[in-house]
């Protein structure tokens, strides 16, 4: 007599069923043919998945929908991945499904691979052929679908920076069979007719397939033979396609392409700022060591030396920085309350202040100011400058 | 001069006043010189207004754009 375990209720053996079931089977890969797709007004998918002689049912909940790279569609081949979960009001069991791809895609892949391994060997992808992209484009080409998501992106990545950059459209298709001849053609009519200072070939995130085009033969040579620098932006971080490689620039997403255009501008703008700080410490750093210097040696010299010499570096300022745009205007206003420091010490040292005082400036006769009495000689004549009108003397003696 | 060359010559420029073997009198002359290659870079970057074309038809020679609106 064939021995039975104790009896149980169907809610029991359902509960150790789905216990054995799910502790079992998770983090599956399975591949099958879609079939009987419905999506629900709940928003889940179901669908079975089926091959030759079995069949299981399957669904995407609709908070993963998100992430599937493909819609599914009777009759594809998919690959997915998810675990087994038992329904036990219903006594069935099916797929959760946590991600789908076409189940081509590894062939794809492969090709794609070996393609990229072809192109390699050529010397496509060789830093010493990657044109530098320019640091500061005034024109950029964007080679994307006119309706894609990725040229919104672009648009609106420049226009937040409030880039002055223009920008010129490219339509083209992006995926499908046509693609790669459209895109190539545009990527050559920017190169021919030097329509921009840099290009931006690119579309939004898709499956291995959609991406297909920017691994075509005739893009890859497009971009190559591009005289004018291209920079690839195709799908999602993870996406790749060898336009990524033969590109100047590979850009992880159309949005990050943008910022990388108009990073640059905005480098240089720094870099423009930070270069004028430099000149005015070094300018303002001369003056001081020339004062430094000359206070101790006479303070005549000092004032005309200085006073030329500040004030031209004053009105230097006054006719370069007043229409430098308000990047600069911490430098300005930095430099104009330096401005005002150095008008201060200047009037203080001002030559019509010391004269009134009763001092005088000895120039000889090529204006060169006197110091010490060992630069003058017996006999020579020297002009004298007083608060009021000028001599001209004699050197009698030196004592 | 191009926009790059401009760069290079003020940064130059710069480190030349920072050299303290340069004398004042060449310094006020450096930093004349490089203050109006700032200007000039400064009008440059700010001197485009922002125009967005999309090519329509494609030219003998050339393509046609018209502006772009969303």
């Amino acid at each position: 007599m064939a021995q039975y375990l104790p009896k149980m209720t169907v809610s029991e053996l359902t509960a150790s069923l789905k216990t054995v079931l799910e502790e079992s089977f998770f983090g599956l890969t399975v591949e099958g043919e879609i079939s009987g797709f419905r999506p629900a007004p709940t928003g889940h998918w179901y669908f079975s998945l089926k091959d030759e002689s079995a069949v299981i049912n399957a669904v995407v909940w609709k908070s993963m929908i998100p992430s599937m790279s493909i819609r599914p569609k009777d009759g594809m081949k998919v690959i997915v991945t998810g675990n087994i979960n038992l329904y036990a009001a219903r006594g069935s069991y099916q797929i959760t499904c946590t991600s789908m791809r076409l189940s081509g895609e590894g062939d794809i892949l492969a090709a794609l691979e070996e393609k990229k391994r072809r192109y390699s060997a050529l010397g496509y992808f060789d830093e010493s052929t990657k044109k530098p992209i320019p640091k500061h484009p005034s024109k950029v080409a964007v080679v994307t679908s006119p309706t894609g998501a990725a040229l919104q992106d672009i648009l609106q990545v420049t226009g937040r920076r409030n880039s002055s950059m223009n920008i010129l459209i490219m339509p083209c298709i992006v995926q499908g069979e046509e693609a790669a001849a459209t895109i190539a053609h545009r990527i050559e009519q920017v190169s021919t007719y030097a329509l921009a200072d840099v290009m931006i070939v690119g579309r939004g995130g898709g499956s291995v397939e959609d991406l297909l085009p920017f691994s075509d033969d005739l893009v890859i040579e497009a971009i190559h033979n591009s005289q004018v620098p291209v920079i690839s932006a195709v799908g999602h971080e993870i996406d790749w396609a060898i336009s990524d490689f033969v590109a100047d620039l590979r850009a992880p997403t159309p949005s990050a392409a943008a910022e990388l255009v108009c990073q640059s501008q905005d480098d240089t703008l720094t870099k423009l700022t930070n270069i004028v700080s430099v000149m005015q410490e070094a300018v303002f750093a001369k003056v001081n060591d020339a004062r430094l210097r000359y206070q101790s040696t006479g303070i005549e010299s000092a004032n005309r030396i200085l006073e030329t010499k500040i004030s031209d570096v004053l009105r230097i300022k006054d006719n370069c920085l007043s229409s430098i745009n308000s990047s600069v205007s911490s430098v300005l206003a930095d430099y104009r309350r330096r401005n005002e420091v150095a008008r201060g010490k200047l009037e203080a040292l001002s030559p019509e202040a010391v004269l009134s005082r009763g001092f005088a400036i000895v120039t000889s006769a090529d204006g060169k100011t006197i110091r010490d009495s060992a630069n003058a000689e017996i006999g020579q004549n020297v002009n004298i400058r007083l608060q009021k009108g000028k001599l001209s003397a004699k050197v009698t003696e030196k004592i | 001069m191009k926009f790059e060359e401009k760069l290079s010559k003020i940064e130059e420029i710069a480190n030349l006043l920072q050299n303290k073997d340069t004398d004042l009198e060449k310094s006020v002359q450096l930093y004349e010189e490089g203050m109006k290659l700032a200007k000039e870079l400064d009008e440059e970057l700010g001197k485009f207004e922002r125009r967005i074309e999309i090519a329509t038809r494609d030219l003998e020679g050339g393509i046609e754009t018209e502006e772009y609106s969303n």
